[in-house]
């Protein structure tokens, strides 16, 4: 057996999750090597790979206890750590806890299921954007509005946008010195998160689905005023007075956010 | 190897330590950061590592090159590597002597080669890629072993001195390693140092263990955590290679407990107290 047959052997039997009660099949050179041995240094790896994710999941890990290493281990049993996933695994881990936790009435006293789930899919987003590099700094040009309006906004990778159902923005923070913070009542809440460049992290603001929905238009396929008016009409504020209001808060916002660096423009 | 520049004593750094650590009458010489956490960063990384480098010289220590892989190393990730060794004015890299990744699989923690002669030819083609690319020499490091692989031709410690004759690659000796492996494995830590090429050994590290998880099939005495102060054994080690082999750089590693300042700043100054004995020695 080459030693590259041996470490590929090695590799599908330490990633395996039948080895957890089956003795692993392994070739004759490697059958020598005390499953048990094998078993717990598996169970290192899959802890090492938990870790990674605890640490960009620090609320959630404190929220779910021990359901989070459960939730993980069933995970990982889905998902073998290959490259791809790796990358992406924060993100893969939130979809899947959150999907295992929002079916459930009572996550933990005081705490529904679909809110926990918000809270992972929150957490994992805001934890996304950390990694993210700031967005380009723009044009001073932006501040002239009619100008902003031919340009092409699009959603750098800073910039995040998405609907929860419980205010888990505010919930999280109280979870940080409340570890028993129950979540506020359950209510649309549209959420923008972008990572500022000065200082360094991510903020939180919320804004109108209309506003969620128009950032989601801006991915560059059309001018700003073009993504507005479209938005406009399938809002039924298709009326030039309906535009304006839309056309005032949307640059309002936009104002704000490429003043402070949020926004990427093509 | 005698070109490489005595750096003296210095600290794994982690980010929770960051405030702290330049702080006060603590005194570092280096600090050696983990290569991973810097390759693919945005400005505010490479920001931390510009001040870092303003206080002290900083040295990268890598996790995931894999340099044992039969399939190779990856280019990608080497260039990134190259690209923080040069930012760095790096004058070596170390990496554990292991493999991550086979099979399509990231194992994310390193995994033992078995002591064979093909796996010398693999990690020597593998280190003359990575020498040629970063530019600098590499340094391997000894992982500790979950488990002892079969067919093997030659000690852990003939291994080594098989990698490393005739290139510029030298050792970090990882004491705690050592002393975790002889422990579990049943192995002889002087039977290892008689025969391991330690004048190659131009880095080490030390860390804190606590006792490893028992089960009716599997006893495991000790566990390297990096969570507790460094033990006496190994600090007796410390001396003991001190006293023979050309040792650039002296390394505390703690990844847990790190609020325990206290107890770093004791295993600081007892490694400099040894570190600057030695040398008055030599």
């Amino acid at each position: 057996m080459s030693l590259r047959e041996l470490q590929e052997a090695l590799a599908r039997a330490l990633t395996d999750p039948s080895l957890r009660t089956e003795a692993p099949a392994l070739p004759p050179p490697l059958a020598c090597v005390p499953t048990a041995r094998l078993r717990a240094f598996a169970g290192v790896l899959e802890a090492k790979r938990r870790q990674r994710v605890q640490d960009a999941l620090p609320v959630s890990c404190r929220l779910l206890r021990g359901r989070f290493p459960r939730l993980f281990a069933i995970y990982a049993a889905a998902h073998p750590p290959t490259e791809a996933a790796r990358r992406a695994e924060v993100t893969a881990f939130a979809d899947h806890a959150a999907a295992a936790l929002r079916p459930e009435a009572l996550v933990a006293p005081g705490i529904p299921g679909p809110a926990a789930a918000e809270l992972v899919r929150y957490e994992a987003i805001r934890h996304h954007l950390r990694r993210q590099s700031p967005p380009i700094p723009v044009s001073p040009d932006f501040r002239k509005d009619e100008r902003l309006l031919g340009l092409r906004p699009v959603l750098g990778p800073a910039v995040a946008a998405a609907s929860f159902e419980f205010g888990v923005d505010r919930w999280l923070e109280t979870l940080g010195t409340d570890p028993r913070a129950t979540p506020p009542q359950p209510g649309p809440v549209n959420l923008l998160l972008a990572r500022f460049a000065h200082p360094p992290l991510v903020r939180t603001r919320r804004v109108n689905a209309a506003t969620v929905a128009l950032l989601a238009c801006c991915d560059g396929s059309m001018p700003l005023r073009q993504a507005i008016d479209g938005l406009a009409w399938e809002l039924g504020a298709g009326d030039e007075e309906g535009r304006t209001a839309l056309r005032v808060e949307s640059l309002g916002l936009l104002r704000l956010l490429c003043g402070q660096g949020y926004l990427d423009w093509a | 190897m005698s070109e490489l520049p005595v750096l003296g004593v210095g600290l794994g750094y982690r980010p929770e330590l960051r405030g702290h650590l330049l702080a006060g009458d603590r005194r570092i010489d280096f600090l050696e950061v983990i290569a991973d956490s810097f390759l693919e960063a945005g400005p505010e990384r490479a920001t931390e590592l510009e001040r870092l480098r303003a206080l002290v010289p900083v040295v990268p220590h890598g996790l995931a090159l894999s340099i044992g892989s039969a399939a190779g190393l990856e280019d990608g990730y080497l260039d990134h590597l190259a690209r923080l060794v040069e930012r760095l004015a790096a004058p070596w890299f170390s990496e554990h002597l292991g493999f991550t990744r086979a099979a399509g699989l990231e194992l994310g923690h390193f995994v033992p080669l078995p002591f064979t002669w093909e796996a010398v030819e693999v990690v020597r083609r593998n280190l003359d890629h990575a020498r040629a690319r970063l530019g600098v020499p590499l340094l391997l490091e000894n992982i500790t072993a979950p488990f002892v692989l079969p067919g093997a031709e030659m000690t852990e410690a003939e291994f080594l001195r098989a990698i490393v004759d005739g290139t510029d690659t030298g050792l970090l000796l990882d004491l705690t390693n050592l002393h975790v492996n002889c422990a579990n494995l049943g192995l002889d830590v002087d039977s290892f140092l008689a025969s391991a090429p330690l004048e190659r050994v131009a880095e080490l590290h030390i860390a804190g263990v606590r006792p490893g998880e028992a089960s009716p099939d599997l006893r495991t005495d000790l566990a390297d955590s990096h969570d507790a102060p460094v033990p006496d054994v190994v600090w007796a080690l410390v001396e003991q290679v001190l006293a023979v082999a050309p040792v650039r750089a002296l390394v505390l590693e703690r990844d847990e407990r790190l609020g325990e300042l206290d107890e770093i700043d004791a295993d600081l100054r007892r490694a400099r107290s040894i570190w600057e004995q030695a040398r008055v020695a030599a």
